[in-house]
Order: C-alpha cells, then structure tokens, then sequence
C-alpha cells in the first residue's frame, strides 16, 4: 500500500463522512473534498496527526454562487494533500493561521483578489494589490471587468 | 567663470549644479571635467537637440563641451519597474565586458542623482508608478530615459493585466524604445549608440 493509500484509509477511518471523497491521482497526489462544516476537523487532523506540517499555498476559485478553496498540503518528504472545500460567497471562512502562522498571507490574497471574508486573523495591512486600488474590486473573480478599475485596458496606451 | 547654483530636486535634498555662461570661451581641462559631470540645461529636451540655429551653436563652445561630455560619458540608472527580470539580465550582460557598452563610456550608477540616463525594464505596474516617477524626478537635467525590452515600450505581454498600466511612456517621457523579448545586448547597444547619435545631431 502506498504511502497516498495509508493516508486514505486513515482519513476514511477517523472520518467516516469521508468516504469516497477521498481520490488518490498518483503516488504523491491525493485529493481531498470536504464540506465547510467538517473541514476545521479534517485540517487540523492532516496538519497536527498525519504529517502534513507544510502549507505550500492555498488556491482560489471563482464557482459561480460559491468560493472554492484547495489547500496544499504537504510532508515534508514530498506526499501531497490538497484539500479542496467550498463556501458560498459572501460567507466568512475560519483562518488557518492558527496552525500555519505563514498562512495568513495566502488569505489576504484571497481577501484581495476574490473578495473571501476570513475570520480569525491577525491585523495587518492588505495584500497584495496596489495602494491605490478602489475597494470591492476584485479582480480573479469572473464577473469583474478590466476597466472598471481603471487599469487593465488592452492597448489603451496605444491609439 | 563659472556660477554655482543650488537646484532642489523633488524628495528633498539640494543638488549643487555648475551653470555655464552662454558666452564662456577656454577653460582649463580641470572645470571642464566637473563642467561634463555637473552642467545643467533647463531646456527641454526636445528644444535641446534640434533648437539653436547652426551659427548660435558655433559661437556657444561652451554649451558644445557639455554635449561633448554629456555624449562620451553618459551615466545610467538601471530601474526595474516589474519586468520578468529577462531584461535586467540582458542590460547587466550588455554592460559587462563581453559586450562591453563601457566603451561608449556609459557606467552604471546606484543612484538617480549622479544619473543621466534612466533604464527601465518592464511594464509600469500599478504600485511602481509613483516610484518611478519620484526617482524620474531626482535625476537632474539634461536627462533621457531608454524603455528596454517590449513590456517596457508597450506592455508587450502584460497589455491588459489588472495590475499594469502599460509602457514606461504611461508615466514619464521616453527618449528610445528597444524591442526585445528579451531586448538582446546587441539591441541594448544598438539603441544606446543611437540615442549618443541623437546627441551627436543636437550637438
């Protein structure tokens, strides 16, 4: 049983509601979906019990209605788990910062660039985008229009 | 012979700048190389190069001497406002002795102040405008600013990304554009040796 397969039976099993939610891609892939309401419990299992002790990122994506977000998580050694969750738009999701304090910086990209509320974070500046940036813009998300902040234009420096 | 004024550049500090008398004749070599390094010109660029008449221009020898050192050894300024670094690559390649732009007497400076020429590489994005134009504003006059590579001349491949404004000419006046992508040394060189020759012309 490989390495990816040992985890995945030790997620089903502490877990039942994980059943089949569970995918293993290759030998250092594996994929996890899980609700909103479950994924505190399953993060901090992944991160404190079974290894997974680095956060390499945390993706962002436009569904429509909802926010997706996949978490990749990884051993030291090379096996990674992403962990993919999804919150309606709008809705506040809890910061991992709490068990990955470099973390914080990949929510306040979420913050900026998906317009993602996040509860429990340290205070800080926003990041990344310019100073001047207009608020409630939120350029990655598919509705938002280049122009409508002013920058972005194709070719406007060009007649 | 030589009248010594204080000129402020903006983001504070004074830069002492040597102000030639139209009508100045001879100097010995020792002025006349502090004259090359410090001698300033109010006039815009443009009037500059193509503006006095060929007779005002042989009787101004001494305007002549500064073009003269402005021309044999231009200082630069290498500034990236958000290039890939493929270019900054290619400018320090293009400095460096294999392909050597010492020879035309351009030398490297860490800072705007000692600078003539401004080398940007990259689109401007939207957080370093105001940079660039505060330290375009710090190099003192006569000063020219080269575009290396296409995201610098136009955007290139950035064109229309949230966080881009577009070419270097978005935010401060340019004096040559060299395409590339990356603008290769030969290319560096080729636009450094025409924007001499524009000198040249204006002489």
């Amino acid at each position: 049983m490989s390495e990816a397969e040992a985890v995945r039976a030790e997620l089903e099993k502490r877990f039942p509601y994980l059943a089949g939610a569970v995918r293993v891609q290759r030998a250092k892939r594996l994929w996890v979906e899980v609700d909103q309401a479950h994924f505190a419990e399953v993060f901090e299992a992944l991160s404190k019990k079974l290894g997974f002790t680095v956060l390499c990122t945390i993706t962002g994506l436009d569904l429509g209605a909802d926010l997706g977000f996949i978490y990749h998580l990884a051993r030291p050694a090379g096996l990674m788990a992403n962990v993919k969750t999804r919150a309606p738009k709008g809705k506040a999701i809890r910061s991992v910062s709490p068990l990955f304090p470099g973390g914080g910086i990949f929510e306040r990209e979420l913050i900026d660039l998906f317009g993602a509320s996040v509860e429990g974070l340290p205070p800080g500046a926003r990041y990344p985008l310019p100073d001047d940036w207009p608020e409630g813009e939120h350029p990655l998300l598919k509705d938002w229009q280049p122009t409508s902040a002013g920058t972005g234009e194709k070719g406007a420096d060009r007649e | 012979m030589q009248n010594v004024s204080n000129r402020t550049a903006v983001g504070g500090g004074a830069a002492s700048s040597i102000v030639l008398p139209a009508d100045a004749g001879v100097w010995c070599a020792c002025s006349l190389m502090t004259a090359e390094r410090t001698g300033s010109d109010a006039k815009p660029v443009a009037e500059r190069v193509r503006g006095s008449s060929r007779l005002a221009r042989r009787l101004n020898i001494g305007r002549r001497l500064i073009r003269w050192g402005q021309r044999k050894s231009p200082w630069i300024l290498h500034f990236n406002t958000g290039a890939c670094n493929a270019c900054d690559i290619e400018i320090i390649a293009a400095l460096t002795p294999r392909f050597d732009l010492e020879r035309f007497g351009v030398l490297l400076k860490g800072t705007p102040r000692h600078c003539d020429v401004l080398v940007c590489s990259g689109p401007v994005t939207r957080q370093i405008r105001s940079r660039l134009v505060r330290i375009y504003e710090q190099i003192p006059e006569p000063k020219f600013v080269v575009a290396v590579g296409s995201c610098a001349s136009t955007g290139g491949v950035c064109q229309g990304l949230y966080n881009v404004l577009g070419g270097i000419d978005r935010a401060i006046p340019v004096s040559a554009y060299i395409p590339g992508c990356p603008a290769s040394p030969q290319a560096i060189l080729d636009g450094f040796v025409k924007l001499l020759g524009t000198l040249k012309e204006g002489g």
